[in-house]
């Protein structure tokens, strides 16, 4: 399910991210913010999709995605999100963990037509690798530091009925969303939100629905709600349905630095070398 | 039902790339009062019109295989939003003289569990697409599709089933043999039960009451994106009013493991078994 959003706007806001920066937070964020209650269900917001989404894909264009190869339904996914963009004029907030991409003929993976803004979450490489050797289960820190690392990259999402996903090397990922010119960016720190959730939240909104007038109370209790330890004592109640089997829980430490007490030096020097220039562009210090 | 299978016919020919004043449009389908095209990414594009069947056409290298897989799912779905019948997203199997339908979101399980039920002598009625007829209350009719048994590879090994050629080359899905598939007779509709995984804790069937129906059926429902633009709010509600009157339902949680699947399956048989 989409984040709810009452507010006036049009088109489609990505909330963009490689996996494990801080997305689903913000997601939180954002449905508590606009909940009409000023509330929301953990258990039920886990069950919100992504852009990626197969039942999304099917409810826009009335074919099943289990029937069509992976390439056939990636050349689809523009179209699907221009019937989306049409069907909700009063704008619609998306997840999406795929690098933007020109198809060809088919135009940008994520149309600029049907786009209001993307929101970019980017978090330090170091620890996006450390994050998602947990939430992958493996726990082996060369297999997530080369993930972050192969221009192939890919999530293959059937087995979670999500179309794939294609995310790249963490620096692709980075530049193919804030280098391109075509969709509004904001791209917020994920370490920023971790020091003031507040403020950028209230940069988020402002920046995807300049219309709003935006409510320190309901920003005030968005956070609140929205706490790694609420989200934590939440998801002991009930685990997480976007838990991956193998993972002991969604909402691990989501500290920044955790990276020191998991990586090897050689490890962290990789994703230095091969992602200093971005992350020096976002104020990531690069250790030698 | 006669009159709906009369509209299955299905030939190679020529495909227009548009209709006349479609009621519903997207990059893939348009819908009309009378018609119905589907134009795949592929090279292969379908045109129905009420009372003249199904003309398909395909680029080079499109095999049979692909245009089966899209005949009997979305197209079959058109044709019978088109002549006013309902067809649900579910599976069913055929016993004692009646139909045992499955729904629930996509990856609930609904193949694999009328496949798992097959193999313990039911007949496969639906594998994707379940015809139901509105007009006739009570019971309601239900038209098997007589489509083959389809299962992704990990569901083949939760079945024991061996895997038959692939859905389309490429795709993980493949076709079962040796499943019994009932004739495409119109059969009563005895149950359509939802299935869950965990909602209420332990493993179990349970009657969705009156009050929740009409909300459940409309979850089953194959491709409304095609009914609401060809009858409106209105009618669409009273057709789906009507119909939730008329079906018993009921909730099968399971745990849905591998380990507690043939006990889940055993659950359900005795409770066919039990209505036969």
């Amino acid at each position: 399910m989409p984040v709810p959003d009452t507010a006036p706007g049009g088109g489609i806001d990505w909330i963009v991210s490689y996996p494990k920066s801080g997305n689903t937070w913000m997601r939180l964020l954002l449905t508590a913010y606009f909940a009409d209650d000023g509330c929301y269900d953990l258990a039920a917001e886990v069950t919100a999709r992504g852009a990626s989404s197969y039942r999304l894909f099917e409810d826009a264009l009335g074919i099943s995605c289990d029937d069509l190869l992976p390439r056939e339904a990636r050349i689809l996914q523009p179209a699907m999100y221009r019937v989306l963009a049409a069907r909700y004029p009063e704008g619609l907030w998306l997840k999406v963990h795929d690098r933007q991409a020109m198809l060809g003929e088919a135009g940008w993976l994520f149309p600029p037509e049907s786009s209001g803004s993307a929101i970019h979450i980017i978090r330090d490489p170091r620890d996006v690798a450390v994050s998602n050797a947990f939430h992958d289960g493996h726990r082996d820190m060369d297999r997530a530091v080369a993930k972050l690392c192969r221009a192939d990259t890919m999530l293959v999402g059937h087995a979670e009925q999500q179309l794939d996903q294609h995310l790249g090397d963490w620096s692709g990922h980075a530049r193919s969303w804030v280098d391109q010119r075509d969709v509004p960016v904001l791209t917020v720190r994920y370490e920023d939100m971790l020091a003031d959730a507040a403020a950028v939240l209230m940069r988020v909104i402002g920046f995807a629905r300049p219309q709003v007038a935006i409510d320190p109370e309901r920003i005030a209790h968005a956070v609140a709600l929205s706490r790694f330890d609420a989200l934590q004592a939440a998801e002991d109640q009930r685990r997480f349905a976007e838990t991956p089997d193998g993972a002991a829980r969604f909402f691990r430490r989501g500290e920044a630095g955790d990276w020191r007490r998991h990586l090897s030096a050689a490890q962290a020097g990789r994703l230095c070398l091969q992602h200093g220039d971005v992350m020096r562009r976002f104020g990531y210090a690069v250790e030698a | 039902m006669a009159r709906l299978i009369g509209e299955l016919a299905l030939s190679e020919g020529d495909v227009p790339d548009r209709l006349d004043a479609p009621l519903a449009a997207t990059p893939v389908h348009q819908i009309g009062a009378e018609a119905f095209l589907l134009s795949l990414p592929m090279g292969l594009a379908f045109h129905y019109r009420r009372g003249a069947g199904t003309v398909f056409r395909r680029w080079p290298g499109v095999g049979d295989d692909a245009v089966a897989l899209f005949f009997e799912g979305t197209v079959l779905g058109a044709i019978a939003w088109l002549n006013g019948f309902v067809p649900l997203r579910a599976s069913a199997v055929l016993h004692g003289g009646k139909v045992h339908a499955f729904a629930g979101s996509a990856g609930a399980g609904k193949s694999t569990l009328a496949v798992a039920l097959a193999r313990r002598g039911m007949a496969l009625c639906a594998d994707e697409v379940l015809i139901l007829d509105p007009e006739d209350p009570a019971p309601i009719v239900a038209l098997p599709g007589g489509d083959r048994a389809k299962l992704r590879g990990a569901a083949l090994a939760l079945t024991g089933c061996d895997a038959g050629p692939a859905v389309r080359p490429g795709i993980d899905k493949f076709h079962v043999p040796d499943v019994p598939v009932a004739p495409r007779v119109p059969l009563p509709l005895d149950r359509l039960y939802f299935l869950e995984s965990g909602a209420q804790g332990a493993p179990g069937i349970a009657a969705i009451p009156p009050s929740d129906r009409l909300e459940r059926l409309a979850s089953a429902w194959y491709r409304p994106q095609l009914f609401y633009p060809l009858v409106g709010p209105d009618h669409a509600f009273e057709t789906a009013t009507r119909l939730a009157g008329a079906i018993p339902m009921a909730r099968f949680d399971r745990a849905r493991t591998p380990a507690t699947f043939a006990d889940e399956v055993d659950m359900i048989a005795a409770h066919i078994h039990a209505r036969a």
